[in-house]
């Protein structure tokens, strides 16, 4: 486990970055996208790469608490813009509680 | 949660002027009577949700602190950034809320104006349908984003 502010801790899928006085949790879509999508049983399009980053967003608040600084890093070909619709970027932003309910076990370890 | 252009131009003022920023921000609650769009810029623009039953009018305080916006992101895959603000929740007491006329159709983030139907409204969420919470229900916003484009 990596550290951010010496006593907190953060999982192996994320990075910890200092840019000036901004301490950023650095993730990788390349490597958390798949892994958050394989305990979804799902395959990527807008609706799911929506829930992914919103489910890895709420585990990072939960694992750090309020005030955290995310960075995803550039991985065009996990651009939104390069999936499917499915069911949509902004009903994946909605409904993403319910599905990270289901994950959060897994994600927090 | 998209902005308001004065939303916008505030956001600008603060950073690029050092413009002050509010203290604190609200996030109130909205009838369907008039639908947001960019240019409804304060609040009497708009239909503010009757008060009482565990509505303020003005809505819920949110703190322009790490608290009230806990999550910030630079996304480079999609060119994006944001803002998450914390949750905002009402809980209905003594009556239905809101506690009369039409039901919550949009929320809205707002500034500190002293006097609430001129405050200035930063950016608006469409709730999808009239929401209507029974008594010891709770009407929850959960991780409004604002969002900008690069």
């Amino acid at each position: 486990m990596a550290e951010i502010n010496v006593k907190r801790k953060v999982p192996d899928w994320v990075s910890v970055e200092n840019a000036g006085d901004i301490e950023f949790l650095v993730i990788d879509p390349k490597v958390v996208y798949p892994m958050v999508l394989g305990l979804l049983k799902q395959e990527p399009d807008r609706y799911w790469l929506e829930v992914a980053r919103r489910c890895l967003t709420k585990a990072l608040l939960d694992m750090v608490g309020p005030g955290i600084n995310v960075r995803t890093l550039n991985r065009p070909e996990w651009a939104l813009g390069k999936h499917p619709e499915g069911n949509g970027e902004g009903l994946g932003a909605a409904e993403f509680r319910r599905h990270y309910e289901t994950i959060k076990g897994d994600l927090l370890k | 949660m998209p902005w308001t252009n004065r939303g916008a131009y505030l956001m600008l003022g603060t950073y690029f002027r050092g413009a002050a920023a509010p203290a604190t921000f609200y996030m109130a609650l909205h009838t369907s009577a008039i639908a947001p769009d960019q240019d409804r810029n304060i609040m009497s623009d708009m239909t503010e949700i009757a008060a009482g039953n565990g509505y303020t009018a003005g809505g819920n305080a949110v703190a322009r602190s790490a608290v009230g916006f806990d999550v910030y992101t630079e996304d480079d895959t999609n060119n994006r950034a944001f803002v998450q603000c914390a949750d905002v929740v009402w809980t209905a007491s003594g009556g239905s809320l809101p506690a009369s006329g039409g039901g919550a159709r949009y929320a809205s983030l707002t500034d500190d104006n002293a006097t609430v139907a001129n405050r200035q409204i930063i950016g608006t969420l469409d709730l999808v349908s009239d929401r209507v919470v029974s008594v010891g229900q709770t009407l929850a916003l959960q991780d409004c984003e604002f969002r900008i484009n690069t």
